[in-house]
């Protein structure tokens, strides 16, 4: 790649950052908490990985670090923009600076439209190209995402690229508008093992050669290992653990993490001892069936009326929120919160980090 | 045990090529044996689970070979009474299995109508073997009063298990049984289906793109590529020793993530195209150690180690059962 391309594809550097994020999705008989006082950041150039299992959140906080969704409460900031209140007529402009890599590169792509179209759209759309000047460009993408030689993959359409060729062309379309951020929504769970590491390893390149920020979005913590700086692992819209990458996953400390980490499936590692109870157990136990459930006091994990600090009656979780899996909670976990504790390389909220 | 002889499956197409997507399979599945077919995606791994259980429609589709339970040839079976082994003796599982439970209907009455349609069963007597296969697959035994809404994805993928097992089948053939769901809730199924079948004692075709999965629960693996099994042997022995490079490969495609460095590895290329005639070794073109014979002929099986491995690097001097 040409030093003039990294400078068209090249973006400029921001910082994302959350503060004390709520999300509340509110239904006839009762709310759902979605995200509970979510705070972290992601620096320029940085990828951070949000890591928890479906219904943690995560795809919660992308739909409102895109715009899609305003928080209940809470502030999100990336670069000067001030997303959480941003004008709907001025997310169209925001969003040129916001791109999203989806899971499935199948249907997140127009099936009529070839890799030329596809990847022109953007630079015409968002940095309003000449023809001619999109169409370079376009090319110039290709070559950097890997879809050579150019000329072939021009023309062709979705239905005839591989899955991991199409998964490039979606990251192509991503970094077009030469955007601050990546949102990249489990973006190789689809794809076969065997052609995850290519992708992914596209996706750091690209950050070091454009200076963006990527949030990684996955529930597979070996993927976020391998690229990403920082690992946030959310359980039901709670951050429980968070830290640099190497600190939160060499040495776990919150059990739900670790339960994570025991479910990458690796014959040749080591487990940690038992950790949780089963979650579908636990599912049927909330449905309310005739498994045991009353070992803690009844209003541990229900939701209490209390007053946020933004002065507005809210709905908020009392206790751990994986008190029902834990093994080893105790009635201090049922009565109070565990908040994020120790230096800010490694936090855990936890009643009893390091006595498990 | 079943044993699938030289087994070739076509399917015909009227616009393009036809494909062939299994290409004269060898393979034994012996009693009470949980065995993994692993493979990259469109390597013929689910055409090979769906030709074993005859899911494939004979008029559009070429299948041709032999797939023996018993001594009975299911290939040469007519409808009825394929009708009659289905579930008796072979039941399958699918990815999106879950989803194909009638929504407006109780999980039981579901469950009873595979026994009545089957057998000879009073209500009482199907509600307690309904009870039984629950509390197997580790579900509460209301869940049969519940319906299919009620359940959670792992629930339901739980409870088609349980309603495979429903007549004491001696093969249960399960295709990504666990893909569509959620990491967590796939490895507590998965130790499930583990634990279930060392206690029932059938047979299990477990077919899976994950290698690292497969290892953990299968007693014997299969590696398939290109509509061929390239690598057959025991867990222990693959995790051990790995012949194939393909097999290599996709092993090293998983590294301990608590490891002091982590470096992702992937393989490269892609599989080649099944509607056209595959000179040599299949791999050959992604393979690291291909030599000048692996593009023109085509390897021979070399038995050895407890199983057996397709690969040039082996056909001159043979396996060593040497593990060490």
């Amino acid at each position: 790649m040409s030093p003039e391309v990294i400078q068209t594809v090249g973006s400029q550097a921001a910082r994302l950052e959350l503060r004390e994020v709520t999300k509340i999705y509110q239904k006839r008989r009762r709310n759902t908490v979605a995200l509970n006082r979510v705070s972290f950041a992601v620096e320029p150039g940085k990828i951070v990985a949000l890591v928890g299992e479906s219904g943690s959140g995560k795809t919660t906080i992308a739909r409102i670090v895109t715009g899609i969704e305003r928080p209940t409460s809470g502030e999100v900031s990336l670069g000067n923009w001030q997303v959480e209140t941003l004008p709907t007529r001025r997310l169209r402009e925001y969003r040129r600076f916001v791109q999203m890599v989806f899971q499935d590169p199948f249907s997140s792509l127009n099936p009529h439209n070839t890799v030329l179209q596809t990847l022109m759209r953007p630079l015409i759309n968002h940095r309003h190209f000449s023809l001619s000047r999109a169409r370079e460009q376009a090319f110039a993408i290709m070559d950097t995402v890997r879809l050579t030689p150019v000329e072939q993959f021009a023309n062709k359409k979705p239905h005839q690229l591989s899955g991991g060729q199409r998964q490039r062309l979606v990251i192509g379309r991503a970094i077009a508008p030469a955007p601050q951020l990546m949102v990249a929504d489990e973006p190789v769970s689809m794809l076969d093992v065997s052609i995850r590491a290519d992708v992914l390893y596209l996706i750091d390149e690209l950050r070091q050669r454009t200076g963006m920020s990527v949030l990684y979005i996955t529930h597979d913590l070996l993927s976020a290992r391998a690229v990403s700086d920082e690992v946030v692992v959310l359980y039901r819209g709670h951050v429980v653990e968070r830290g640099a990458a190497q600190e939160v996953i060499r040495h776990a400390e919150h059990p739900y993490t670790r339960v994570l980490i025991n479910a990458i499936p690796n014959p040749r590692r080591d487990m940690y001892p038992v950790l949780s109870r089963d979650p579908e157990l636990v599912h049927i136990t909330e449905a309310g069936s005739t498994l045991p459930s009353s070992q803690y006091p009844s209003e541990a994990g229900a939701l209490k009326n209390v007053t946020g600090t933004s002065g507005v009656k809210t709905d908020v979780a009392v206790g751990c929120p994986f008190i029902q899996r834990c093994p080893y909670a105790t009635s201090q976990c049922a009565e109070q919160t565990p908040v994020l504790q120790g230096a800010t390389t490694h936090q855990v909220a936890c009643w009893h980090t390091g006595e498990i | 045990m079943l044993e699938v002889k030289d087994l070739w499956v076509t399917y015909k197409s009227r616009h393009g090529k036809p494909v062939t997507a299994v290409r004269g399979v060898h393979i034994t599945i012996p009693d009470n044996t949980f065995i993994g077919l692993v493979g990259e995606s469109g390597c013929g791994k689910s055409t090979l689970g769906f030709a074993i259980a005859r899911l494939l429609d004979g008029r559009r589709n070429q299948v041709a070979g032999s797939v023996v339970l018993n001594d009975v040839d299911l290939l040469k079976l007519d409808e009825r009474e394929l009708r009659a082994l289905r579930w008796k003796k072979v039941s399958v599982v699918l990815q999106g299995g879950m989803n194909a439970f009638n929504p407006v209907h109780k999980i039981k009455q579901q469950f009873m109508d595979a026994m009545r349609a089957h057998g000879n069963f009073t209500v009482t007597e199907m509600k307690e073997k309904i009870a039984l296969l629950l509390q197997h697959v580790q579900l509460d035994s209301e869940v049969m009063e519940m319906y299919p809404h009620e359940l959670s994805g792992g629930m339901k993928q739980r409870a088609a298990i349980a309603l495979s097992l429903v007549l004491d089948p001696e093969l249960v053939i399960l295709d990504e049984p666990t893909t569509a769901l959620d990491v967590v809730v796939q490895h507590a199924i998965v130790d499930m289906l583990k634990d279930l079948q060392r206690r029932l004692k059938f047979s299990v075709l477990f077919i899976s793109h994950d290698l690292g999965l497969v290892l953990e629960v299968a007693q014997r693996v299969m590696v398939m590529y290109a509509g061929e099994i390239v690598e057959e042997r025991s867990t222990a022995t693959l995790l051990k020793k790995s012949l194939h490079p393909y097999t290599q490969a996709l092993l090293d495609c998983y590294v301990d993530p608590q490891a002091e460095d982590v470096r992702l590895a992937g393989i490269p290329g892609s599989p080649p195209d099944l509607s056209l005639p595959l000179r040599g070794c299949a791999f050959a073109p992604r393979c690291a150690k291909a030599f000048a014979a692996c593009r023109d002929e085509k390897p021979e099986t070399t038995f050895g180690g407890g199983g057996f491995v397709q690969c040039h690097l082996y056909t001159k001097q043979g396996v060593t059962t040497d593990e060490s």
